[in-house]
């Protein structure tokens, strides 16, 4: 069975390129346009791994991912962010299920996040 | 004449008077003793009867008379002698006491035999007590300067029978311990038979001219020195443009002695004055000054920049012109530094601002063009199988659309896409101030390593071969380890050796071939790190503006313009470091960079 990713991304067409990147590369994708909707979403149905935007309307990435870690412990998540200036935060930093690698915007290519995700998930 | 003639007058007269007598006396020794024959006085006073007697006596009277006579000439003339001589002693005596200065006589020994008052003054010996001394004791002289004894003059006369000068700076010491500054000097005296009879030491009081002059020497030492201190360089002409004045400053940067310079043409001695004599002679004539700053010059080690002041000298009976020049290059640089760090802290302001904004878009971009070639070519089984359901043979459609410069078009999208994305991410370098990671780096191994960067290049392999590029290596050992952020500083080193080697393909090589010398050296406590290549140069508009964001000389596509103003940013605002970049058209351009070696934020 393939691996599920959320997309949390507020940018419709960031959000989309991501999903369609990642359909291609054989996992099950879901999309969220805000932290609220993407809790809600995990919820209902719980995926392996979230990508998730740092600069987000409303409750913003770092601390969606706070929250989701503390409901579902074997969520994994990866950052991918458009403003560099946003590092991980100390708290996240050392927490195995934050990748340390942070995707900056725009990615060339989607392998090096794909290869990523693989690594996470195992 | 009386004078002269009355002591041998008056001793004939005495004669005559004596012989007078005798005669006298004689008749009455007869008249009252010898008078045998009774005879009057009258007869005894004058015997003309008795011829025998009055032989006798006339014989005795007139050898009387002739002795006198004979005697008292010589003595007239003896005391007229004496008498000239006295009078030309006095004449001397008093022309010597009337003579300004001090006058001391010796004898060949050395010993003093005459002084005049004003000698009795300035040594505090009175004549009588000095007479007879050795010159020595009465005239004890030393060196203003040392203090210590001078060699007595007179020896030296007596010696050197020569007129001796006495040396500067002569302190004579009188009895008293009284202190005269004096200038002097001491002739020999020589008898009829040429053999030296003793010396005549003449000298004067000059303490007052000494210290005059000693002042003025001090205040001309004081004002030399104000002038000499000034870190401008001060020429002094006149009103033909002759040098009058040339300051330590001057000597330094020309190189030529003041004492060279001086009374030369201004021209000859400081050529680059040459466009300055109108303005000078404008100067001197209207009496105004005038001033041109921030005038370029060429040197050898770049452009440098000089304020030119003319100041006229209107000074009564004083013609002629300062002219002071301040090298202002440093300032300048500075200046510009300050500039383009602002602009760069502008745009790294704004950079931040929207660096979110635009990312977001490119992402999709990127993104979506991505997709769209995996969708095409990449070998998926829904490509596949859509394809089938949509009854289209997918190696037909990918063949119709390479032919149709689809993929090109979409790569086209990819490249443009990312390299918006360079410039926001260098964009972002001008603000973003945090997490930077100050350690001790080795620049020869940095240096060296981005060499190895660059031949590896992608972009750079493209356009030429890195390595056909000769690298001279100019390493001072002196230069140990920087504390420097390393990744940055590489980036600084990378986009200097890509911009020279881009430079480089420009130009057209006949003798030479394209080569870089990368210097490496300590200076005090910078670092200093120069990149230097012999490709075209750059003007000078071009080397004013090429630290400037988004300023670029290479052909729309070939740069960003960001990369120097990076590197500047890098070096100046984040290492506190200097940078500039030199160049001579057609020639070479260098640029210099200077970094503290222990590193301003750690």
């Amino acid at each position: 069975m393939s691996n599920s990713i959320l997309v949390l991304d507020d940018d419709v067409h960031v959000r989309e390129s991501l999903a369609i990147s990642l359909e291609d590369e054989e996992f099950d994708v879901y999309e969220a346009g805000s932290s609220e909707e993407a809790l809600n979403f995990l919820a209902k149905q719980l995926v392996d791994l979230v990508v998730v935007d740092l600069r987000l309307p409303g409750m913003n990435g770092t601390d969606f991912i706070n929250e989701a870690r503390q409901k579902w412990a074997e969520l994994k998540f990866i950052i991918y962010t458009g403003s560099p200036e946003f590092s991980i935060p100390v708290e996240l930093a050392e927490v195995p299920c934050v990748s340390n690698s942070i995707f900056l915007k725009p990615l060339p290519t989607s392998d090096v996040m794909v290869s990523e995700i693989r690594r996470i998930l195992g | 004449m009386n004078s002269q003639s009355n002591p041998g007058r008056m001793m004939l007269l005495a004669f005559v008077l004596f012989t007078a007598v005798l005669w006298f006396t004689d008749s009455i020794f007869e008249l009252l003793w010898f008078n045998e024959a009774n005879a009057s006085f009258a007869e005894l006073l004058l015997p003309l009867d008795r011829p025998h007697e009055m032989f006798m006596r006339t014989m005795l009277v007139s050898s009387l008379l002739v002795s006198g006579a004979v005697v008292s000439f010589m003595y007239g003339r003896v005391s007229r002698l004496n008498e000239a001589a006295r009078e030309s002693g006095e004449k001397l005596r008093i022309l010597v006491n009337s003579i300004g200065d001090a006058v001391i006589a010796t004898d060949a020994d050395g010993v003093v035999t005459r002084m005049n008052p004003v000698a009795e003054n300035l040594t505090g010996w009175s004549a009588q007590e000095a007479v007879g001394k050795p010159l020595t004791d009465v005239f004890s002289i030393i060196n203003a300067l040392t203090n210590r004894p001078c060699v007595n003059p007179v020896e030296k006369v007596l010696k050197s029978k020569c007129v001796v000068g006495l040396a500067n700076h002569t302190t004579l010491i009188s009895r008293a311990g009284e202190k005269f500054q004096i200038a002097d000097s001491a002739a020999p005296v020589f008898d009829k038979n040429g053999e030296i009879s003793g010396s005549v030491l003449v000298f004067r009081d000059v303490s007052e001219d000494y210290k005059q002059r000693e002042e003025l020497r001090k205040l001309r030492n004081y004002l030399s020195n104000i002038i000499d201190s000034m870190p401008s360089i001060l020429v002094g002409v006149d009103v033909e443009g002759y040098v009058t004045q040339w300051n330590m400053t001057a000597e330094k940067i020309t190189g030529i002695p003041a004492a060279d310079a001086q009374g030369k043409p201004l021209v000859s001695v400081f050529p680059r004055m040459a466009a300055e004599m109108d303005k000078i002679k404008e100067s001197i004539r209207t009496r105004q000054s005038c001033s041109e700053e921030r005038k370029t010059r060429q040197g050898k080690n770049g452009i440098s920049y000089e304020d030119v002041t003319i100041f006229p000298l209107i000074a009564n009976g004083v013609e002629g012109a300062v002219i002071q020049i301040d090298d202002v290059t440093e300032r300048c640089n500075l200046e510009q530094m300050m500039i383009q760090t602002e602009k760069m802290m502008s745009v790294g302001g704004l950079a931040a601002g929207m660096a979110h904004e635009i990312n977001n878009p490119l992402a999709a971009i990127a993104g979506n063009s991505q997709n769209l070639l995996n969708r095409i070519y990449k070998d998926l089984e829904k490509n596949r199988k859509t394809a089938c359901d949509c009854g289209v043979d997918l190696e037909k459609m990918r063949e119709y659309l390479s032919r149709r410069d689809i993929p090109r078009m979409l790569n086209g999208i990819s490249e443009s896409c990312s390299r918006a994305a360079t410039i926001v991410s260098n964009m972002l370098r001008f603000s973003r101030k945090s997490e930077r990671k100050f350690g001790q780096c080795n620049l020869v191994e940095l240096m060296n390593n981005t060499i190895d960067l660059a031949a590896n290049d992608y972009d750079l392999k493209r356009e030429y071969d890195f390595r056909k590029i000769e690298i001279i290596k100019e390493y001072s050992p002196e230069l140990s380890t920087v504390v420097c952020e390393e990744n940055e500083i590489q980036q600084v080193f990378l986009n200097l050796l890509k911009n020279g080697a881009q430079a480089m393909m420009d130009k057209e090589y006949i003798e030479e071939s394209p080569c870089f010398i990368l210097r490496l050296k300590k200076d005090g406590q910078m670092a200093v790190i120069e990149v230097e290549d012999n490709g075209p140069g750059m003007s000078e508009d071009v080397r004013k503006r090429v630290f400037e964001p988004f300023y670029s000389t290479k052909s729309v596509g070939q740069g960003t313009g960001l990369g120097l103003s990076v590197s500047y940013f890098i070096i100046t605002d984040q290492h506190d470091g200097f940078m500039e970049v030199n160049s001579v058209p057609g020639k070479w351009t260098r640029f210099g960079i200077k970094i503290p070696l222990s590193g301003q934020e750690a």
